[in-house]
């Protein structure tokens, strides 16, 4: 059950439906029952893969959990009797020991994604080495991938470090942890959620709020419009560009604007109709988007894309990467052998260089989404160093950099730069992208694109219509929105809020790239 | 909520219904000028109180076949033809069963062709011979027998769902045809006046397999079963074609024969008999031997009316006032058709 | 045991790079295609330019289909025949029939080779009844059909599926 089929929009009705008409303290066993219908539907031997994960998040954080309270337990029995030293040390010892138990229910949990996800990636690897010297390859097993293992792995594991942290409490109750690892809206494409935030939300009782309903279901509709009039439109003609061998030069151009905005209108579509759906069972989710495309640096715009999934990896790689014994020794060496200022450097980049590099990989097993990461990194890396050079020429042309040509210059940079990179997701094979990229300064022609070009791969002037109209409706919404959401505006004035809504209905009816003709595309990060 | 918004909420989207319920109606094709096929099992029910002697069912080989209103002319035999664009074995099954709910005609004629098909062919086949057909348990069955896998029940019930993307394709066919269709057939029979002689000296492919699917031949013994049910008779018949892609194998011709033999039913195969017809395979054809054209359907009925009264005893209704009448007025449509074409 | 994650990850890291440098598996081994002279028939392709290559037919013929435009087309040529079919006013490759033993496969197979030598040359193949041999591309988008008679190949077809 895709979320762009109609028998989702059913699914959903029905379920918000009952939500609202069931005793309220039933309310959350509906969403668990849901969640599990809809990942039935989406594959019956999945269930079993989700269920792995719930039990090891369950028994894994259940473990932690009674030591973390036998420790305090046994603290507070003898607050009298234990000097503050031995408190100190066996507490640190209970730590170590909670540790074991955490990097356990870790390598279960990200046991189960690795294998699934990483197996056919490392044996073709292997096999090249293999077939290097001589010998017969390995048999690549052809393995299932469960739909949303990466987001529901992530937000579990996330929380299995969080228990250990002693940042939230161990869910007691089985279904209620089932229910936090499989909620129906955000199984598939995240966010990624934290147990702290979510838990209390999906267990309280909610009653039915108007305002927040309806500015839901706007946000839902909003979502749909994005993801099946823009984005798939625009996929028809990314898919005609990486197809074909002749667009080079000005076309990896044009396929760096059409995918970025492909991707802008999947993924945040995506996401609108899962915090809307969301929303309108009275269940806040954490925002995944803020305008990304308005950031004027790599750095800025990493905050404001995919939020959920940057925090994850700075709060549970970066930040203990950084801080873990060993990088702390490899800073005094590095300090004490190169200096101060190359010495504190290294173990901040080698931690973002990890943490980048695992981002590429979450992404996908590919050498593509592996460049992709560390390209990235590169691009923050290289601009942190170059920050005092832009410092000092901020200083000397003040008022140039406070202008908004300047800021606008900036957006558009980092707009490219990050499509640029984002590009190798698209060509998937890195050596025919970075050969793609040469292109773009050796036979860039921008002749060809208007005489004819920009509909020789499959897009129409009527497509490109609806493209444009679609990147104008949001970006006016972004720029209306910015202090207030458009639907939360609309949802104070009902009558236009439904007007609103069935206009979105009508356009993704007859302009969405839907049916027969067109191929039915998944979301991009269901695949992830 | 206050009144005034409920009352808002309710006018906008019963608004956004009937926009919805406009948009469709414009964006369906109306195959009235291009494959004008797909508008043939629709005109079936303009026909006020049917009642025909002769029952056609079947692909392009019975509405480019047999002409209604020279079986009247000659023989004063009613017909009518319930064919579309490869229709298939449960097409045509399921059009038969609509049909018989309505009428009880004497004989059913099914051309066997389509036989060959075991499986869904092609989605615009199925759209064509599908969404002009009425309402009834009859097309909820047909649709559930013939779609494809890219295709959804949905998209039948609301063709709003197939056909959205036409916007990019609208025509003043569109417009003019908005609520209303020309009627295009003579009582199911698709007129091609055009001549494009030929005959195909090319060897057809050999297969691996003659075997004819059990698929369309279960469709074939339902519809039997139902003609017996309903005191009708049942006629196979294999129209001549003279074309390497459409050829029709020995093979398969055996297995009708047997079929035939078994089950007490008459088959007829014309292809051999083309030149008894009196087809001319130069004059007689429009698309170089796939097809009969006009003049080469008119030679077939006449060859099959005689068949009909003198065999099957079909009795001459031309005495019938009304019955005549009713024909007169399609014979002058015919005619002045045919005979434009000749200007 | 922060060591540990340290270390798994650097393993990890290794790892990937490794295998990077590994090369990508051979995907591409079930491709049939035809060859006649040097112009090679690949089926799906458009047929303007093989069609030009293969020079004048000895034969040819059209046929339309039912209710749509565009002409489905046949070429016969010494010892085989090839049918194209038509898609947004582009004709392109259909089928490829092998009709006599002047012409074979280039796995070395023509007619009235026998079931064993089709075997030796392609393998086990994706279905097998009493008259023919079938081979499947990888995308499944291709049939090479063999057809028997007395365990001899009495007609061999290249198909484009159509479902």
């Amino acid at each position: 059950m895709q979320f762009t089929s109609l028998s989702f929009v059913l699914f959903a009705a029905v379920t918000v439906g009952l939500y609202y008409l069931i005793p309220k303290r039933a309310q959350w066993w509906l969403l668990l029952a849901a969640s599990y219908v809809f990942y039935f539907f989406a594959g019956a031997e999945y269930l079993l893969f989700i269920l792995y994960t719930t039990c090891v998040t369950y028994f894994t954080a259940r473990w932690m959990q009674s030591r973390a309270d036998r420790e305090d337990a046994y603290v507070l029995a003898n607050r009298d009797t234990m000097e503050k030293s031995a408190r100190k040390e066996y507490r640190a010892n209970e730590k170590k020991k909670r540790f074991r138990i955490l990097v356990g229910g870790l390598l279960l949990g990200f046991g189960m994604l690795a294998v699934l996800k990483y197996t056919a990636f490392v044996l073709t690897g292997v096999n090249g080495i293999l077939s290097a010297f001589g010998a017969s390859g390995i048999n690549i097993p052809s393995l299932l991938l469960p739909l949303g293992i990466s987001f529901y792995t992530f937000q579990s594991m996330g929380y299995l470090i969080d228990v250990y942290r002693k940042k939230t409490h161990a869910e007691q109750n089985f279904f209620r942890l089932a229910l936090f690892v499989s909620f129906f809206p955000q199984l598939v494409q995240g966010p990624i959620s934290r147990h702290s935030s979510l838990s209390e939300q999906l267990f309280s009782e909610h009653s039915f709020d108007g305002f927040s309903f309806r500015s839901g279901l706007a946000r839902v509709a909003w979502g749909f419009f994005k993801k099946m009039v823009v984005a798939d439109t625009a996929m028809i003609g990314v898919k005609g560009l990486v197809e074909g061998s002749a667009f080079t030069g000005a076309y990896v151009f044009v396929l760096i604007v059409l995918y970025s905005i492909e991707i802008y209108a999947d993924f945040t579509g995506g996401i609108d109709i899962t915090i809307g759906l969301s929303q309108m069972l009275g269940i806040k989710l954490a925002e995944n988007f803020d305008r990304p495309f308005s950031s004027r640096s790599t750095k800025e715009y990493w905050r404001r894309w995919h939020i959920t999934m940057g925090t994850w990896f700075t709060d549970y790689v970066f930040y203990p990467l950084s801080v873990c014994t060993p990088m702390q020794r490899l800073s005094k060496w590095s300090r004490a052998k190169l200096g101060a200022g190359l010495g504190k450097r290294i173990p901040v980049y080698l931690a973002t260089v990890v943490t980048w590099f695992l981002t590429g990989f979450w992404h996908g097993a590919g050498l593509n989404f592996i460049v992709w990461g560390l390209l990235n990194c590169l691009v923050i890396l290289v601009s942190q160093e170059l920050q005092p050079l832009y410092n000092r020429f901020g200083a000397k042309f003040p008022r140039l950099v406070a202008s908004k040509p300047w800021e606008k210059w900036q957006m558009v940079r980092t707009f490219l730069l990050m499509g640029l990179i984002r590009s190798l997701d698209c060509y998937r094979d890195v050596g025919r992208t970075f050969r793609l990229w040469g292109t773009m300064f050796t036979k860039f022609n921008w002749g060809e694109l208007f005489s004819g070009g920009m509909t020789s791969f499959g897009l129409t002037l009527a497509e490109w219509c609806v493209i444009g109209c679609g990147v104008v409706l949001m970006y006016l919404a972004s720029r209306l929105g910015q202090d207030e959401p458009v639907r939360e505006k609309l949802a104070r004035r009902p009558v236009l809020l439904c007007a609103c809504v069935c206009l979105l209905v009508l356009a993704i009816l007859v302009f969405g790239a839907y049916g027969i003709g067109f191929d039915a595309s998944a979301f991009i990060y269901d695949q992830f | 909520m206050k009144k005034k918004t409920i009352i808002g909420c309710v006018c906008i989207t019963l608004a956004t219904v009937v926009l919805l319920g406009f948009l469709q109606a414009l964006l369906v094709p109306k195959y009235m000028t291009q494959s004008r096929e797909g508008a043939l099992i629709a005109e079936y029910y303009l026909e006020k109180e049917p009642d025909h002697d002769v029952l056609f069912v079947g692909d392009c080989e019975v509405y480019e076949s047999f002409t209604p209103p020279t079986l009247w002319e000659e023989y004063g035999i009613t017909s009518y033809i319930r064919g579309s664009a490869q229709q298939l074995a449960w097409h045509s099954y399921y059009l038969l069963e609509e049909t018989l709910q309505r009428e009880t005609p004497k004989i059913v004629v099914f051309n066997v062709l389509s036989l060959k098909y075991g499986a869904p062919q092609n989605e615009a086949y199925n759209r064509m011979t599908l969404d002009g057909m009425k309402w009834s348990s009859s097309k909820i069955d047909a649709i559930r027998a013939s779609m494809t896998d890219e295709e959804s029940f949905a998209s039948y019930v609301f063709p709003l769902l197939r056909f959205h993307s036409r916007w990019k394709e609208l025509g003043t066919e569109d417009f003019t045809y908005l609520f209303s269709r020309d009627k295009l057939s003579h009582n199911g029979y698709l007129m091609q006046t055009r001549v494009k002689g030929g005959k195909s000296d090319i060897e057809p492919s050999p297969l691996a397999d003659y075997t004819l699917p059990e698929t369309s031949m279960a469709y074939l013994d339902k519809m039997r079963a139902l003609c017996e049910e309903k005191g009708v008779t049942l006629i196979l018949i294999k129209a001549p074609t003279n074309d390497w892609k459409y050829h029709w194998y020995d093979e398969w011709d055996e297995q009708i024969i047997t079929y035939a033999a078994e089950n007490g039913v008459d088959y007829y195969n014309f292809i051999p008999l083309d030149d008894q017809i009196g087809i001319d395979w130069q004059t007689d054809t429009y698309d170089g031997g796939v097809h009969l054209n006009v003049y080469g359907a008119e030679k077939l009925t006449a060859y099959f009316g005689a068949i009909l009264a003198e065999k099957h005893g079909l009795t001459d209704r031309s005495g019938d006032a009304e019955l005549n009448a009713l024909w007169q007025e399609k014979l002058d449509d015919y005619y002045a058709e045919r005979n434009a074409a000749n200007e | 045991m922060k060591k540990i994650i340290c270390i798994l990850l650097s393993i990890l890291t290794l790892f990937t790079f490794v295998s990077c440098g590994g090369g990508e598996a051979d995907t591409d081994a079930k491709k049939y295609v035809f060859v006649s002279g040097n112009v090679t028939v690949k089926l799906d392709d458009p047929a303007e330019p093989i069609l030009s290559a293969l020079g004048e037919p000895r034969q040819y013929s059209e046929s339309p289909s039912c209710a749509f435009d565009g002409l489905d087309k046949v070429y016969v040529y010494a010892g085989f025949k090839l049918q194209t079919y038509p898609q947004n006013g582009k004709d392109f490759i259909l089928s490829v029939e092998l009709t006599d033993d002047s012409v074979a496969t280039p796995e070395g197979i023509s007619i009235g080779a026998g079931k064993d030598q089709v075997i030796t040359a392609y393998g086990t193949p994706d279905s097998e009844t009493d008259t023919s041999l079938t081979y499947k591309s990888d995308a499944s988008k291709i049939t090479l059909q063999f057809l028997l008679r007395d365990g001899k190949v009495t007609n061999i077809q290249y198909q484009k599926v159509t479902e």
